[in-house]
């Protein structure tokens, strides 16, 4: 594909560099990309790939002082990009080409009312009245479908949620009428319910509005629902563009093909991921070649001269591989380990949580007393069977957390009861407690957090060791290297600090902390959300073997159904800190009967399926502070009827052990999803 | 497929974003901090060498010169009873500067431990600690320690004490903070969830993570506390005369200024740039702590 | 949290505090080796004579008993008689505190006026010369002896120049205006006394300039690394990338909420320039409560160092209520809550 002059952005063999302490950092290397009027654009890529700096670069957004160009060509409408000055950008900016971003709950001005920040933008833009503009600036939010859009010009953003702002966010940026729209990942601090929502609500308004929009993401799923067209990148260059379709049922470059493979969508559940091995390399150096080749199970020694960017058969697919178009993709389809199948669920609950309520206090009189209460758990009845993998799905604020602090006795319920191995921790003194501790342990979402960043890492993965009474440094080393082992990382390394790891290396190494007592139960709360796919199937792969080989429990907590669906053998999904459904991973999410958890499911964008995804209501979760009356769902639900406004209990449905709570349960229709 | 594959050439950083050189980096990075670092390895120098830098004894008396002007033979003039000044000024680095770092050293040194002890006890106790430190720290902190020096007998011992104290509730609330703030975080709730006491994890996850902007703090405390003494000083209440004391130096020599501007000039020019050494440190330590920085 | 309750919650704490204050400094005033009863009665009195003043005074009973006694005064806005001046304490604190206050003042909008427009420019050109002469400035300001900038400054515009008083408030040969609120420049503008205007401003000019660029200093700083922080926030982003210009970006949006942590900071920087007054009246002769001040300790003048330590501490308390407000008033989230 030419930069044809019909493009409204053209970028062309762009390079730029980041200069820091250990050098330049080569975040961009001959990147080419076209956007053409009215095409919505995919941006493809794991974090580091240079996606977001594209992204930047094309509206010149990147303070001068902390990236340089050094060679290549950027246009916007004709304009050279890299050549204007700071005053025309000025004028391009939110008028030609606008802009919005990943964090709706920072990206609006806290001290000034969200009216005045969308006039602020048209009357900069535009010699008309400030009336006029209060006027367009409703209208846009209206047209957004933001609710009572009078009342909201007035607020502050703190008064919006984070659904509400990306649509302030997406009026602002509609609201000069631009040519092209640029969106980095605009939906993904969002739950999925309201992805959804604004993922439809850019489509729609983008093709009514015949604006072209460049979309960055890291999920391929949302690409295809959402893209004409789209770029893969990889380690800052550009390594294959096609139409959407042929480039994800047909990918040329093993990248592409090794990204999707890594995919939990794609595979069978409970079998080992095709996780990408290594990790991306860190741009330091200039790399000649192809920047894959290091992970690239096709590497040659030509791979180390730079491979040209084309198109072996139909226009508009390419790649960047001396071999696109020869290699097909393998079937993913292998042999299932032995010691994967070996591990067996039993149904002997090992912990059982009985009516468990939990309830934070929300501010506090002067007299001590709480003003008002967080209803975190309303009547958690659940049981976790030793040697299963029980997967928690549900969106922020369900209680998912708070169920994981819970079972871990790092938090005690307000009311109902724990048991653990029969034993009511309620009954245990604090000495008892701290050894029936040992026997669950857990990994946090985030391990660049969750590891003391002054610790070497044999410390580190000792630590409940430690704690446990073991001080000889000798046998913490020791067992310091066996656990590396264990979850795939050098033995050698234990010398070294977090810092030096990458987030999958450290969310092993955090892994590997949680096994050092032997746990029965590990509770993974959001173990490979803050990982990219590659490193997410490595991880997952890891944690599957583990159970295997060791019969450990899992309480995994996750927002991802792909994920989940993948490793769980049963699935609870929360909603406002109850169990709405529960059952086999199969029966909930395969074919789901709560009308939330069908709603939930619905709104995440699939990689198989044609059909956009429906776009449920733009409305908001209800507060856990003032709990709703009856059926927690019923003021969402499209199935309502009389007897919603009775407490709904989890009961079976049918003679089978799956359970929903909801009394319409056998009346709904059935699930049809392709 | 467990095993990391080999690892590519160049994919890991070849420096680590912590150590000496890392510091050093970020040292030339910023020209004013290491003026900063600069002016006090100078005074330190000063402090140590003062008896062999001195052209003369500060206490000698040369009647025959008083009030002298500066010249070659005395670079900063003399006083009223013919003390070269310029010695007196090296010698002051001597009580000035080790002022400035005894009051720092005990009020950081109090404050931390009690800051740290309401943090970890937490409760009633805590409560009753901070409250109690918040109503310390609503006096008058300048005028307190004015009363205190003046009641225990003007000296600068006492007025050193007095600062000090004065300062401590300042270092309670920091350290405190730390503590919160730190307790938060993922790896103490992991340490947590180990089972492991609380002491322990004082010990081993918050005190090394909470030094950092305390020492921060008290890089910049050791300017103010060497202004704060030597303001004493300068309004009778801390250093007296014969000892070679910036502050008190100024306040005799304020009776000359008029005619002799040198001599309250150049003490007081020792302590301003004293002053600006710590401050300029402090501030580049600040950043270079600052997690945002970190890796640029 | 509401307004009303955070006004209730700092007048509580203000009990506390002046309860602290009354008890430190009572306990420090019978720390001293002095005795007040013979130095009120003077040298040549009798013993008798120093009994009778030490009854009078009420020094024979034990002390908690002095302390009830004392607070009850206290209570009653009786501080006692000072043995300085031989005046009720109150009248002096009266007389001198508008001085006092007055300097700080001019102080504080000297320090703010030059302070914010440089910390804005420093934070803006990071890391550049204007940067680090910006930078300079601050650390000087906060690093400078005030009394010593004050010796300098009249050595200078006194000594050298003869432009500028050296001390004061007024000229000798002028009548201070009409008391309305006790500050000379306003109470003369106001009964328009125009050489007393004149001749207040000018007095005020050296102290004022000694007192302010110490704060100066840390209200550049406190700006600067206020800006630093919100310059990197998303919605500064969001402005630059809908093409906002830079001055509206820098002023209409950064500006405003660099400014809401800042209030604290400047509020509390106006508690510390009453304190730094003691230095520069010293050095000016300004007759206000710092000078005042180091004259009763000078003289273990004890009820007068009473009733000034207990005034500043209710002062304080009473300032850091109004930057609460401020903070409230500034920040919507607090605002449209309560």
């Amino acid at each position: 594909m030419q930069a044809g002059t019909d493009s409204i952005v053209s970028v062309d063999d762009l390079s730029l560099v980041f200069p820091t302490y250990h050098g330049d950092v080569r975040a961009l290397s001959g990147v080419t990309l076209d956007v053409r009027p009215g095409e919505i654009v995919g941006l493809v890529g794991e974090s580091g790939s240079g996606k977001s700096v594209t992204a930047m670069s094309v509206i010149r957004l990147l303070p001068p002082g902390m990236a340089r160009f050094t060679g290549g060509s950027l246009s916007l409408l004709g304009h050279d990009m890299l050549a204007i000055g700071e005053r025309a950008l000025e004028d391009i900016r939110g008028k030609d080409a606008s802009m919005i971003f990943q964090e709706p709950m920072s990206a609006l001005n806290p001290t000034i009312r969200i009216g005045k920040q969308i006039v602020q933008v048209i009357r900069q833009h535009e010699a008309i009245s400030e009336a006029e503009a209060k006027k367009r600036a409703a209208a846009l939010l209206g047209e957004m479908q933001v609710p009572d859009a009078a009342r909201v010009m007035r607020n502050y953003p703190f008064e919006l949620s984070g659904g509400m702002r990306q649509r302030v966010l997406i009026a602002m940026a509609f609201s000069c009428n631009p040519s092209v729209l640029i969106c980095d990942e605009p939906t993904t601090a969002l739950d999925v319910t309201v992805q959804a929502q604004v993922l439809a609500l850019i489509r729609e308004r983008a093709r009514a509005r015949g604006t072209a929009v460049l979309f960055i993401t890291h999920d391929l799923a949302v690409v295809r629902q959402l893209c004409d067209r789209v770029y893969v990148m990889y380690a800052g260059r550009m390594v294959e563009e096609g139409r959407t379709a042929d480039l994800l049922a047909h990918p040329l470059h093993p990248y592409t093909q090794a990204l999707l493979r890594s995919l939990p969508e794609l595979a069978e559940p409970k079998q080992p991921l095709a996780a990408i091995p290594g990790t991306v390399p860190a741009l330091l150096t200039e790399i000649k070649g192809c920047a894959f080749r290091w992970r690239c199970a096709h590497a040659v020694a030509r791979c180390t001269e730079t491979p040209p960017f084309v198109s072996p058969g139909e226009a508009g697919h390419r790649a960047a591989c001396w071999f696109a178009g020869e290699i097909a993709p393998p079937t993913p389809a292998r042999s299932m380990p032995a010691s994967v199948a070996a591990g067996e669920a039993t149904s002997e609950a090992l912990v059982r949580l009985e009516g468990v309520e939990v309830g934070f206090p929300l501010g506090r009189s002067w007299l001590g007393r709480p003003k008002a209460m967080v209803h975190a758990l309303n009547g958690v009845d659940l049981e976790i069977r030793a040697g299963e993998t029980l997967g928690i799905v549900g969106e922020s604020g369900c209680g998912k957390s708070t169920l994981a602090e819970v079972v871990m006795a790092l938090q005690k319920p307000s009311a109902g009861r724990i048991t653990f191995d029969g034993v009511d921790l309620a009954s245990l003194d604090t000495a008892a407690l701290r050894t029936v501790r040992r026997n669950f342990q857990v990994v946090f979402q985030d391990p660049q957090s969750s590891l003391d960043p002054r610790m070497p890492v044999w410390r580190l993965i000792t630590e409940p060791l430690y704690v446990a009474g073991e001080r000889s440094s000798r046998k913490l080393k020791a067992r310091a290297e066996e656990l590396m082992r264990q979850v795939g990382l050098r033995a050698d390394q234990i010398g070294r600090y977090p810092h030096e790891f990458s987030g999958g290396q450290r969310q092993r190494i955090a892994i590997a902390r949680a096994l050092a007592l032997h746990p029965k139960l590990v509770v993974l709360d959001e173990p490979t959300s803050a990982l990219d796919v590659s490193v997410q199937a490595q991880v997952l792969n890891i944690l599957m073997e583990l159970q295997a080989s060791l019969g450990l429990t899992y309480l995994f907590i996750s927002h991802n159904v792909a994920v989940v669906r993948h490793i769980a053998d049963r699935v609870a999904v929360m909603y406002l800190g109850q169990v709405v459904e529960l059952g086999t991973a199969a029966e909930v999410l395969d074919n789901p009967r709560h009308p939330y958890t069908r709603t939930l499911i619905g709104a995440v964008p699939k990689l198989s399926a044609d059909t956009e995804i429906a776009a449920p209501a733009a409305v908001d979760l209800p507060s856990n502070v003032n709990l709703p009356e009856g059926c927690f769902f019923r003021e969402r639900c499209a199935f309502k009827a009389a007897g919603c406004e009775k407490p709904q209990a989890l009961a079976p449905w049918q003679e089978s052990g799956h359970q929903v709570r909801c009394h319409r349960a056998a009346e709904l229709p059935g699930w049809a999803q392709a | 497929m467990s095993l990391e594959s080999a690892e590519a050439e160049g994919t890991t950083p070849a420096r680590s974003s912590s150590g000496v050189g890392y510091l050093w980096y970020q040292l030339r990075r910023s020209p004013l901090t290491m003026v900063g670092l600069g002016i006090i390895v100078v005074v330190l120098f000063i402090m140590v060498a003062a008896p062999w830098i001195a052209p003369y004894n500060p206490d000698k008396l040369d009647l025959l010169h008083r009030l002298a002007a500066p010249s070659l033979a005395h670079f900063f003039g003399t006083d009223e009873v013919g003390r070269d000044i310029f010695s007196r000024v090296l010698w002051g680095a001597r009580t000035s500067v080790t002022v400035g770092l005894a009051i720092v050293a005990i009020s950081m040194g109090f404050g931390t431990v009690i800051g740290a002890f309401s943090g970890l006890v937490g409760g009633r106790v805590d409560t009753l600690i901070m409250r109690f430190m918040d109503v310390v720290l609503s006096f008058p902190s300048f005028v307190m320690a004015m009363a205190l020096a003046a009641a225990l007998g003007p000296n600068l011992i006492n007025a050193m004490l007095a600062i000090a104290v004065v300062r401590i509730p300042f270092y309670v609330r920091l350290a405190r903070g730390q503590a919160l703030s730190l307790r938060s975080k993922p790896y103490v709730k992991a340490a947590m969830s180990f089972g492991a006491p609380r002491v322990q994890i004082m010990r081993r996850h918050i005190m090394p993570n909470a030094m950092a902007p305390i020492i921060v703090q008290a890089t910049l405390d050791i300017g103010l506390a060497i202004l704060t003494a030597s303001a004493l000083s300068f309004i009778g209440l801390g250093a007296q005369q014969p000892t070679a004391e910036w502050g008190a130096m100024v306040a005799t020599g304020r009776d000359y200024l008029l005619d002799q501007w040198w001599y309250p000039t150049f003490p007081g020019l020792a302590i301003l740039i004293t002053a600006v050494g710590f401050n300029l440190l402090g501030d580049g330590l600040r950043d270079m702590f600052d997690p945002r920085m970190r890796g640029r | 949290m509401s307004f009303l309750s955070i006004i209730r919650r700092r007048l509580i704490f203000l009990v506390f505090v002046v309860f602290g204050v009354t008890v430190v400094t009572f306990v420090i005033s019978h720390m001293i080796p002095g005795d007040p009863a013979r130095m009120m009665a003077g040298d040549r009195a009798t013993n008798e004579i120093v009994e009778n003043m030490r009854r009078q005074l009420g020094l024979d009973q034990p002390l908690w008993r002095q302390y009830v006694t004392y607070i009850g005064q206290v209570a009653q806005g009786d501080f006692g008689i000072s043995i300085r001046t031989q005046r009720p304490v109150i009248d002096d604190i009266k007389r001198f505190f508008p001085a006092t206050i007055e300097l700080a003042l001019a102080a504080l909008i000297f320090a703010v006026a030059v302070g914010i427009p440089l910390g804005v420019l420093s934070a803006v050109a990071k890391d550049r010369w204007i940067d680090q002469i910006s930078r300079t400035i601050s650390v000087t300001g906060i690093s400078t002896p005030a009394f010593w900038l004050g010796l300098l400054l009249i050595y200078l515009f006194y000594g050298r120049l003869g432009i500028l008083p050296g001390s004061g408030r007024l000229a000798s040969g002028i009548a201070p205006p009409t008391t309305i609120t006790g500050f000379y420049t306003v109470d003369s503008l106001l009964t328009f006394n125009w050489p007393a205007l004149r001749s207040s401003l000018i007095h005020l000019i050296l102290p004022a300039l000694t007192l302010g660029f110490v704060h100066l200093g840390i209200v550049t700083r406190q700006i600067r690394s206020a800006m630093l922080e919100v310059l990197q926030e998303d919605y500064v982003r969001t402005a630059r990338a809908s093409g906002l210009p830079r001055r509206t970006v820098l002023f209409g949006h950064a500006l405003r909420n660099a400014l809401i942590p800042s209030v604290t900071m400047i509020g509390l920087a106006f508690g510390d320039l009453l304190y730094g007054a003691v230095l520069t009246e010293t050095v000016f002769a300004w007759p206000g409560m710092g000078n005042y001040v180091v004259q009763s300790i000078t003289a273990l003048d004890f009820p007068a160092i009473m009733g000034f330590t207990v005034v500043a501490s209710t002062a304080y308390v009473l300032l850091n209520l109004s930057v609460d407000l401020v903070y409230m008033w500034l920040d919507p989230q607090i605002r449209e809550v309560s």
